[in-house]
């Protein structure tokens, strides 16, 4: 069986992909998660029951005191159920899987907050042994990471990656200003060339990275991390036999995998 | 009754004994490195050092941010940093990352630790987790509304801290990396490049162009609650934030002498609609930009977003600040900042005196010349007032 884990953008396609060679599917549970495709519990774990493939659910959506009794209502769905692992981003999902006596795996999804060995050995201590790691992390700094942790490690090697998430209904403010209607169910901006998509959600506004795509890369991260595909807002799910077959893509977009962030624009020490 | 705590921020030295003497009960500073000011002057070890010991000597409160998302290479000289700070007895650092709070723990490091805004504790589950963790302060995310932050207040028992006044982030902490991917500068770790005020055309999904006057922006106007003040205090809030590390000492002054009074009046129940009516002006006067209560009793709207681009409102209240005071001649000195004359209506306030008005005199300049035209910022300049003001005392345009 192939370590690929999929996040599928459409119902329609999760047969399909499940008869692929991978590992297993994330899938967004409705009304907490920020994926393309939201499932309800119940349907996902229909789906779990179905496949000798590994379910994860992901609750990755920001989470507020009044979705709490949501969270409690999936986690104690899941408590005997056949999905294999949680992800979520709030700590507040971990803490309410301690007080359930939830025993499935927990996996910290912080997009772009856990970017240290210690950061996910704290983690591993507290009970969350898996770790989906920032995409904004070099080569070099995620081996360090699988050296010095005993975490599994996660990394999205494709996908539009979230780079900003606002409360704030960011399109629909600024087409009231301009007074003209928004049509459109996503909207693009450049940079550098680079295209970035907003997409309005009734839960706020994301904007999201250009297409991250490291397929040429497999060979050197394939064995320190397990691979995430994520196929939100894409709709070719071809590329998927692509990284099975270990082929090779033209120039495609890869982030930060070569190439590090520079934070302090001038040089000074603390003493 | 234990007041509510108003914080200041302090991007250095001179700020830090303004924001004390103007009314902040604790000042929040950043070191040179492990804050997300990278860029602004920030304290030494010596100057932590220095703060720390004047804070106390007044009885104020100081706490250090250490709130990048550290990457391993950032770890190396954490430990002796940490130290270095519980040896300055700083009375918490803040901080967004576990592997500080794991450090700390680690190493019995003394050191008290709050959760910053860049963690978004958005419910009291997560504010439950850290409490389990040790911590005994967080600082809530600035997406949540009052009934919310009641809600976790009632449920954690925790300390609670609240950005009531300054800018604001358009996304929520710790979820924007705009500024890596269009910058290559790491949001966060201090290098925020502010994309979210930046501005893009905007074309739909068939790459259709919108045409409009006003270009696209997520930029979001600035955090004023004053005018929930009274609520704010008696929600059971522990602490109250003002954003700007890297604003002036007169937008410093301004804003904390400004809250200090409606917070000593509201205590002394003297807050009277007018009194908050002029204090929420001056408020208005000291921004350059529009501020809104943002999320504190609804979603944020249209009005809440900026589209302004970088068009910023200059402030030209600030005249002066005081020097010297003679009380037997009773001739002010001051060092000049923005252009007034002879005649013009002004008001001088401090943090030692009720803010009073008067008609300006006759201005002389160092030299004992009548100049009465104050145009050249720095100038040291001088008049005659009866009423007796103190050093560091500020003169600006009268505020009806």
């Amino acid at each position: 069986m192939g370590n690929l884990i999929v996040v599928p953008s459409k119902k329609g396609d999760i047969k399909k992909l499940l008869l692929k060679d991978i590992k297993g599917l994330i899938i967004g549970i409705k009304d907490l998660s920020i994926y393309e495709l939201e499932l309800s519990i119940d349907e996902v774990i229909d789906i779990a029951n179905n496949t000798d493939k590994d379910i994860y659910i992901a609750i990755n959506k920001m989470i507020h005191n009044s979705d709490l009794s949501l969270v409690r209502e999936v986690l104690t769905k899941v408590k005997n159920s056949k999905i294999k692992k949680v992800m979520a981003y709030d700590l507040g999902v971990f803490n309410l899987a301690k007080k359930l006596d939830i025993k499935k795996e927990l996996i910290i999804s912080q997009e772009h907050l856990n970017a240290s060995s210690g950061s996910n050995n704290f983690y591993y201590e507290n009970g969350i042994e898996d770790a989906l790691i920032t995409s904004d992390l070099t080569i070099d700094e995620i081996k360090k990471i699988k050296e010095n942790t005993k975490n599994t490690i996660y990394y999205t090697v494709y996908g539009y990656l979230p780079i900003f998430y606002s409360r704030r209904l960011v399109l629909t403010n600024y087409f009231k200003y301009i007074n003209k209607d928004m049509k459109s169910d996503r909207y693009y901006i450049y940079n550098n060339n680079l295209k970035y998509m907003i997409i309005e959600h009734n839960y706020g506004t994301i904007i999201y990275s250009p297409l991250v795509n490291l397929q040429n890369k497999m060979k050197d991260i394939t064995k320190i991390i397990n691979p995430i595909i994520d196929l939100s807002y894409t709709s070719d799910i071809e590329v998927l036999d692509k990284f099975i077959n270990n082929e090779l893509a033209n120039d495609e977009y890869t982030g930060f995998f070569d190439k590090k962030t520079i934070y302090k624009l001038k040089d000074d020490n603390n003493e | 009754m234990n007041k509510i705590e108003l914080l200041a921020p302090a991007g250095n030295l001179e700020k830090l004994k303004f924001a004390y003497s103007y009314g902040a009960d604790a000042c929040y500073i950043g070191g040179k490195n492990y804050s997300l000011r990278a860029n602004a002057t920030n304290f030494s070890l010596d100057e932590i050092k220095v703060a720390t010991n004047y804070a106390h000597s007044i009885n104020k409160k100081i706490y250090v941010t250490v709130n990048i998302v550290f990457h391993d290479d950032d770890t190396k000289e954490v430990v002796s940093y940490l130290k270095a700070l519980s040896d300055c007895k700083v009375d918490a650092i803040i901080v967004s990352d576990p592997v500080i709070i794991d450090i700390v723990n680690k190493n019995n490091i003394d050191l008290a630790m709050h959760i910053s805004t860049q963690a978004s504790i958005l419910n009291y589950e997560t504010a439950n987790f850290w409490k389990e963790k040790g911590i005994t302060r967080i600082v809530l995310a600035r997406e949540l509304s009052k009934e919310e932050i009641k809600e976790i207040i009632t449920r954690t028992g925790l300390e609670v801290e609240t950005f009531v006044h300054g800018a604001m982030c358009s996304s929520y902490s710790g979820r924007c990396v705009l500024s890596n991917y269009l910058t290559n500068r790491d949001a966060n770790r201090g290098g925020c490049a502010q994309i979210c005020r930046w501005e893009f055309d905007l074309y739909d999904k068939d790459l259709n162009k919108i045409e409009a006057d006003t270009k696209f922006t997520a930029s979001s106007k600035d955090l004023m609650m004053a005018s929930y003040i009274r609520d704010i205090i008696s929600s059971g809030i522990t602490s109250l934030k003002v954003e700007g590390r890297m604003r002036s000492n007169y937008y410093v002054a301004t804003v904390i002498n400004t809250y200090r009074n409606m917070i000593d009046d509201y205590y002394d129940n003297k807050l009277t609609d007018d009194k908050l009516n002029y204090y929420i002006k001056i408020l208005n006067r000291v921004a350059n930009r529009e501020a809104k209560a943002q999320f504190w009793d609804k979603l944020p709207g249209v009005d809440e977003q900026y589209y302004l681009g970088r068009n910023e409102v200059s402030n030209q209240d600030f005249l002066g600040i005081v020097t010297d005071y003679d009380e037997e001649s009773k001739i002010v000195t001051i060092t000049e900042r923005n252009y007034f004359q002879t005649g013009d209506e002004v008001e001088v306030f401090g943090p030692n005196i009720e803010t009073f008005s008067f008609t300006m005199p006759d201005i002389y300049d160092s030299e004992g010349n009548k100049v009465n035209i104050a145009r050249h910022p720095e100038e040291i300049l001088k008049f005659r007032l009866d009423k007796k003001v103190y050093k560091n005392d500020i003169i600006r345009t009268k505020i009806d």
